[in-house]
């Protein structure tokens, strides 16, 4: 047993140490990750990475004015791609506790309160204008930033609707042009002279927005970009180790090394423990140089999820390394794997989540992503970053340990034949 | 007793029967040489031999045939089997580790192969800075840090200048004289020549012929040759002088005429003669023994390296 495990940490050893004096190797294993990690956090914002559009937000909403003023500001919201979230469950109308509760489990972004007489204050300029309540997540600020400037936005929609539908009534015409989902329209005669107006007066506040925060337990909230961005990108990153370091396995056997090892008394077995062994290694110290990263530049609380964050890691590592070697098995050569390598993991990546976040997926597209590593590994990370710890995680870390087991054997088993099998010239 | 034994040996790979047969032995001290154009199956049976490839039948016994063989067996691949990023000695105590050896009695190995192939004033440099000739010799050292009592060469010689090419002779030569067994791979004829004790002739997978150089000429009744040069040689001049010789096989290329003799010693006083009596200005005349080029034309029908 002991001359197993010396030979396997033998073997992993030889192959770091070589690696070692590659420095162009290892600035290509590590440096891609930090840079594009570094370069998504502090580019876009939270869910910003996909479309270029903002992220759809949820906000419960209770109208307790339930007037036309009140009606039009939400359909101003809804026009804004918000999630307007009405009843606790069907046939429940929210109420000002209930939208709160939702909140604080994370269920919503925030929670609109309409209080009753908003139609009747709403050009009342006198009493500071119409008020309306915004329950937010004080941890996350940004959120409850988003949703109030949205607010704004949408009052003064509303209220370019009710200036315009009320010149129709007297003239006949829309003056003013509807507001529709692309804005002002061509056929209004005061669509420019209102665009140049609005873009040379700085905007003042139409809504009252009074904010109260409540701590949310990060039920579904979304996660700060810092840790967002790692849940997406360290999957990828570990992808694309696993398939380096494989390809770096069909190296050695077109030069002739795994020839001069399997000579000696070593078994396949042996060989390829090792190969795992320093490509999980390889794999950790990446992820690893990722997280210190976003810990030193972002302060993204990392060690607040010390534990779970390496549970999912090292299993979706492992997940990595096992695909690694079930890539080589099916790959004739080294360029071969490159070429298919690339090909796998940016698809995988695309669906699974590590391009665009699983948060802002539509539905239908979601289960697709389970087929890939990348989706197991967001879901495990997103779920201790919002505080669900190990065994909120379990199930993912559970997939991941069972797929890298699965990919190693089956990809170990051919790889094994075909060093006893593959034929030799001269 | 023979070092190794192989029996029949059969591998075929889809519609390629790579292996044919093959059946040789080799004794302790002796070089055998598997002489064969690429593809004649000669990495393919020292693959066998090293229990990198499996057969599909026959079999190989290395020594008593206890225990595990590749404890007793040496590798030295076709390739330059080497980490170039690891300096020399790193590298042959990385393959000393593989064989169980370690502490004192490995880095004494690692130093005394270093300087067996003469590289012991540039182990501590990097593989990549050494001449293909130099990775050669590493290469060859590395598969004998643990004493083996048969050393596999793979074609040990492709690729390196004339001058590196002696020194690992040289070496070939040391270890059979230590005692082990060496089987040498290759497709030059003269190393072959100069360097084995037997040579098995392989073509397309099959040991066609085996022997001492001599057993091989007798088996294919290879004659010598008797090589006259003369001034003003012509078609007409040289078939009379093959003529006088009564040599019906001859050929012959500007001044130079090359004759098939049975008896070589007394066709070359009768050439002497002849030629005086011809008038020719005979500038030399040398005998010619069989070699390998002409047992292998014979044996398959083509050169070695067509």
């Amino acid at each position: 047993m002991m001359r197993h495990v010396r030979l396997v940490l033998l073997l992993a050893g030889w192959k770091l140490r070589t690696l070692a004096r590659m420095p162009g190797i290892l600035a290509v294993i590590f440096l891609p990750g930090m840079v594009l990690y570094a370069v998504f956090t502090m580019v876009l914002p939270t869910g910003n990475a996909g479309g270029g559009g903002l992220p759809q937000m949820r906000v419960a909403l209770v109208d307790e004015d339930d007037s036309p003023a009140s009606r039009s500001l939400v359909d101003a919201l809804e026009k804004m791609s918000v999630n307007i979230r009405r009843e606790l469950r069907e046939g429940d109308a929210l109420t000002r506790e209930t939208a709160g509760w939702l909140v604080e489990k994370g269920h919503v972004s925030a929670a609109l309160v309409i209080p009753a007489g908003y139609g009747a204050n709403q050009f009342a300029l006198d009493v500071g204008g119409a008020r309306v309540e915004l329950i937010i997540d004080e941890t996350q600020p940004m959120g409850g930033d988003i949703i109030s400037g949205m607010l704004q936005m949408a009052a003064g929609m509303a209220l370019f609707d009710m200036f315009d539908d009320a010149i129709a009534k007297l003239t006949g015409q829309h003056w003013l042009g509807k507001p529709g989902k692309s804005g002002t329209t061509a056929e209004s005669p005061l669509a420019s002279a209102g665009a140049t107006a609005e873009s040379s007066a700085k905007p003042a506040s139409l809504l009252r927005v009074d904010k109260v925060g409540v701590s949310a337990e990060h039920g579904d909230a979304l996660p700060p970009p810092s840790l967002l961005y790692l849940a997406g990108l360290v999957p990828m990153f570990l992808l694309f180790n696993a398939s380096g370091a494989a390809s770096g396995m069909l190296e050695e056997l077109k030069l002739g090394m795994t020839r001069r090892i399997l000579a000696a008394p070593v078994d396949a077995g042996h060989y390829l423990c090792g190969h795992l062994l320093m490509s999980l290694v390889l794999s950790l110290l990446q992820v690893s140089s990722i997280y210190a990263l976003a810990w030193v530049l972002f302060k993204a609380p990392i060690f607040q999820f010390a534990g779970g964050l390496a549970a999912v890691t090292i299993a979706t590592a492992f997940a990595t390394v096992g695909f690694g070697v079930l890539m080589a098995s099916v790959a004739r050569t080294a360029e071969q794997l490159n070429s298919i390598g690339t090909v796998v993991i940016l698809g995988m990546s695309a669906v699974g989540g590590s391009m665009f976040p699983r948060i802002f997926m539509p539905e239908w597209i979601k289960p697709a992503g389970l087929f890939t590593i990348n989706a197991w590994a967001y879901d495990g990370l997103i779920d201790v970053i919002r505080g669900k710890g190990i065994a909120g995680a379990a199930v993912e870390i559970a997939v991941l340990v069972c797929v890298g087991v699965a990919c190693a054997m089956i990809g170990s088993m051919l790889l094994s034949r075909r060093l006893r099998t593959a034929p030799a010239s001269g | 007793m023979s070092i190794l034994r192989v029996d029949n040996l059969c591998r075929r790979f889809d519609r390629i029967q790579a292996v044919d047969g093959v059946s040789f032995a080799i004794e302790p001290g002796e070089i055998y040489g598997l002489l064969g154009p690429n593809g004649a199956g000669k990495t393919t049976t020292i693959s066998i031999i090293a229990r990198l490839l499996d057969a599909d039948s026959g079999s190989v016994v290395i020594g008593t045939g206890k225990g595990d063989p590749r404890r007793q067996l040496g590798l030295v691949p076709q390739e330059m089997a080497l980490a170039e990023k690891l300096t020399g000695r790193e590298c042959l105590a990385f393959t000393g580790k593989l064989y169980d050896l370690s502490g004192s009695d490995l880095r004494r190995r690692v130093q005394q192969r270093l300087a067996d192939v003469g590289l012991q004033d540039r182990a501590d440099d990097r593989v990549a800075a050494y001449s293909g000739g130099m990775q050669r010799r590493l290469n060859i050292a590395a598969a004998l840090l643990h004493d083996p009592k048969l050393v596999l060469l793979d074609e040990p010689t492709a690729g390196v200048d004339p001058q590196a090419r002696v020194y690992i002779f040289e070496i070939v030569e040391k270890l059979a004289a230590g005692g082990a067994a060496v089987l040498y791979t290759t497709h030059y004829m003269e190393e072959a020549q100069r360097l084995c004790h037997r040579i098995g002739i392989m073509d397309q997978g099959k040991l066609l012929a085996e022997g001492t150089l001599g057993e091989l000429v007798a088996k294919i009744g290879a004659r010598r040759g008797l090589c006259v040069t003369a001034d003003g040689l012509n078609e007409p001049v040289a078939t009379q002088l093959a003529a006088s010789l009564e040599c019906a096989e001859f050929e012959y290329e500007g001044d130079n005429l090359r004759m098939s003799v049975a008896d070589a010693q007394g066709s070359l006083l009768a050439a002497v003669r002849s030629a005086d009596q011809m008038k020719l200005a005979l500038r030399g005349v040398s005998i010619e023994e069989p070699n390998l080029e002409a047992i292998f034309l014979k044996l398959t029908g083509k050169a070695l390296r067509d």
